[in-house]
C-alpha cells in the first residue's frame, strides 16, 4: 500500500555566505566563551521555510500544492522527494518516490541519445532490463530516429527536450512529486505529449503537484493544500481550496488599496 | 542503533551496491573529458611520462642514485601518488560538483563517492601502462610479489573512499577547505619518499621517524613495493589496513551526523 506521511516536519535554512565561512567559524571557536553564543545568534541567520506540516496521502490521492511564491511549495515538494530531510519531524514513506525537477538527471550532451536514455533511466532507478525493455517506446516517442547515435550536443533544443520528456514520462512511479506541468516542446507534439502525460499520472499511485496554474491543478488534483509563510492554511477538495486563495488574494490586494 | 546511523548505513549500501551505476558513470566521465581527443584516455597516461622522463634523469643525478633503480621508483611513486592526491582533491568536492543532481534528487552520496573513486581505479591502470614500458627499459624483476600491488591498491582504494567522505563533508560545509588542500597535497608529495627514496635519508638522520609516521608513506610503499618486485614490509601492510577501520569510524561518524544537512549546505 502506498503512502506517505508527513508528521510535523520542520525545515529551517541557514542562510551560508560570507559571515558563516571556516574563518569565521574559527575565530568563534577561539573567542569561545559566552561571547561565542551571543554572536552566533546574532549573526547566523535562519529562515523557516516549513513550520508543523502534518499530511498523510494515501493511494488515489492528487495533492495539489497552493501558495503565493515563497510559500513554502518547493521546499515541501523537495522534502517529499527525499532531496531535503527536514530539519524537524518526521517523513514516513511507502513506496518508491520519482520527482521529475529533473527531467534528465545523468544527462551528458558528449553523450549519444541511447547513452543518456540510459543514463537518466538509471537516476530514475530503472533497472538494466527495464531500460533495454523501454528504449524502442522512448525512441519512437522522442521521434529522433538515427539521431539517436550521434551526441546529444547536435540536437536542437527541442529534440533535446523531446527525448528527455519522452525518457521522464516513461518511468513507472509510486509517488510522482511535479513542480509545475511537464513541458512537451513544440506544438505538433502536444497531442502525443498529452497522452504520455495522462499515462504517467494513471499509472502513479499517489500525485503531488505545486503549480501556479489553477486550471492544471484543478484538472489533475483531486485534494490541496493552501500554504503561507510555510504553513497549512487551508486543506480540503481542490475547488474549496482554490476559492479560499482567491479571496485571500482579493482580501490582500483590498488590504494594499485600504 | 540510531536512526541516523541506520540511514548513513543505508546510503553506503545503496552507494556501493549499485556497480552498475558506478562502474558506468566512472568509465563515462573519463570518455567525456577526452572526447574528440587523439589519444583519449591517455593523455593521462602521457602527461605522467612526459614528468618522468624529463625530471626523472634530472634528480636521479641530484640525488646521486643509479637510473635503472632510480627511474622504476619514481614512475611507481608517481602513479601511486597521484591516485591518492586525485581522490583527496576531487574528494573534497564531490558533492559541491554534483549540487545540481543532489539538490534534484535523491541519490545516494556515496554513490557519488564510490563513482570517483572508481574513476581513478582507471586512471591509475592507465598510468599504469607507462609503468611497464619503463619496467622493459630497466628490467624491473617481474617476481613472485608482483602480483601484491593488485591487494595493496585495493587497501589503498578502500582508504581513498573514507577520505573522500570526510573530505567531501567538511568540504561542502566550508568551501575552503578544497582551496586548502591544494597546496597541502603537493607538498605532502614532497615530504613523501615519491622523487626521493628512504635510504638516500635515513642515515642516522632522525627524519626516518617522520617517514615512519607518516601513513601516506605506508599507502605509497604498499602497492609502489610489489610493482618493483619486492613484497612490502609487514609494517606497511599493518598501517594500510588499521587505517581503513579508523578512518571508516570516523567517516561513518561524521556521515551519520551531517549527511542529512549536506543538501542544505549546497
Amino acid at each position: 500500500m502506498t503512502s506517505i506521511t508527513l508528521e510535523n516536519v520542520v525545515v529551517d535554512f541557514t542562510i551560508y555566505g560570507t559571515q558563516m565561512t571556516f574563518r569565521s567559524e574559527l575565530l568563534h571557536r577561539a573567542t569561545g566563551g559566552f561571547i561565542r553564543k551571543e554572536q552566533g545568534n546574532k549573526r547566523r541567520v535562519t529562515i523557516r521555510a516549513l513550520d508543523g506540516i502534518n499530511l498523510s496521502l494515501k493511494e488515489g490521492d492528487r495533492l495539489a500544492l497552493i501558495g503565493h511564491n515563497g510559500a513554502g511549495k518547493s521546499t515541501l515538494l523537495k522534502v517529499f522527494a527525499g532531496v531535503y530531510e527536514p530539519t524537524g519531524g518526521r517523513v514516513l514513506v511507502n513506496g518508491r518516490v520519482s520527482a521529475l525537477f529533473n527531467l534528465a538527471p545523468g544527462w551528458d550532451s558528449e553523450d549519444s541519445g541511447y547513452e543518456n536514455i540510459t543514463n537518466c533511466g538509471m537516476f530514475f532507478g530503472m533497472s538494466r532490463e527495464e531500460i533495454e525493455r523501454k528504449t524502442p517506446e522512448i525512441a519512437e516517442v522522442s521521434g529522433l530516429g538515427s539521431y539517436l547515435d550521434l551526441p546529444t550536443r547536435t540536437y536542437s533544443a527541442g529534440m533535446t527536450t523531446r527525448l528527455a520528456f519522452a525518457i521522464a514520462t516513461s518511468i513507472e512511479p509510486g509517488i510522482l512529486v511535479l513542480d509545475e506541468g511537464l513541458s512537451a516542446g513544440d506544438a505538433s507534439f502536444a497531442e502525443m505529449a498529452k497522452q504520455r502525460i495522462n499515462s504517467l499520472l494513471s499509472r502513479s499511485r499517489i500525485l503531488i503537484l505545486a503549480s501556479h496554474s489553477l486550471e492544471l491543478l484543478q484538472s489533475w488534483c483531486n485534494t490541496a493544500i493552501l500554504l503561507e509563510r510555510g504553513r497549512i492554511v487551508c486543506s480540503g477538495p481542490v475547488a474549496d481550496v482554490i476559492e479560499a486563495y482567491q479571496k485571500g488574494l482579493a482580501l490582500s490586494t483590498s488590504q494594499h488599496v485600504a | 542503533m540510531s536512526p541516523q546511523y541506520a540511514s548513513a548505513l543505508t546510503d553506503i549500501y545503496e552507494g556501493c551496491a549499485n556497480w552498475r551505476m558506478w562502474s558506468r558513470f566512472g568509465w563515462l566521465e573519463i570518455r567525456r573529458r577526452y572526447r574528440r581527443t587523439l589519444f583519449g584516455p591517455f593523455w593521462t597516461s602521457f602527461n605522467v611520462a612526459v614528468m618522468v622522463f624529463s625530471m626523472g634523469f634530472l634528480w636521479a643525478a641530484l640525488f646521486h642514485q643509479a637510473t635503472s633503480r632510480y627511474m622504476p621508483y619514481l614512475t611507481a611513486g608517481i602513479i601511486v601518488w597521484q591516485f591518492l592526491a586525485t581522490c583527496i582533491n576531487e574528494g573534497a568536492t564531490t558533492f559541491s560538483a554534483n549540487a545540481g543532481l543532489l539538490t534534484t534528487m535523491r541519490v545516494p552520496k556515496t554513490l557519488l563517492i564510490v563513482t570517483m573513486v572508481w574513476r581513478n581505479i582507471i586512471v591509475f591502470f592507465h598510468n599504469f601502462l607507462i609503468f611497464v614500458i619503463v619496467m622493459l627499459i630497466w628490467r624491473v624483476p617481474v617476481g613472485w610479489a608482483t602480483p601484491l600491488f593488485l591487494p595493496g591498491l585495493l587497501l589503498v582504494a578502500l582508504n581513498g573512499c573514507w577520505i573522500a567522505i570526510v573530505l567531501a563533508i567538511v568540504g561542502t560545509r566550508y568551501r575552503d577547505i578544497p582551496q586548502l588542500l591544494g597546496g597541502l597535497v603537493s607538498i605532502m608529495m614532497f615530504l613523501t619518499p615519491i622523487m626521493w627514496s628512504r635510504d638516500t635519508l635515513s642515515r642516522g638522520v632522525a627524519i626516518g621517524y617522520v617517514i615512519d609516521f607518516n601513513p601516506i608513506y605506508h599507502l605509497v610503499e604498499v602497492v609502489r613495493a610489489p610493482m618493483l618486485g619486492e613484497a612490502p614490509e609487514l609494517m606497511n601492510w599493518l598501517v594500510s589496513a588499521a587505517l581503513i577501520p579508523i578512518g571508516f569510524g570516523l567517516a561513518l561518524y561524521l556521515f551519520s551526523r551531517f549527511r542529512p544537512r549536506i543538501t542544505y549546505w549546497l
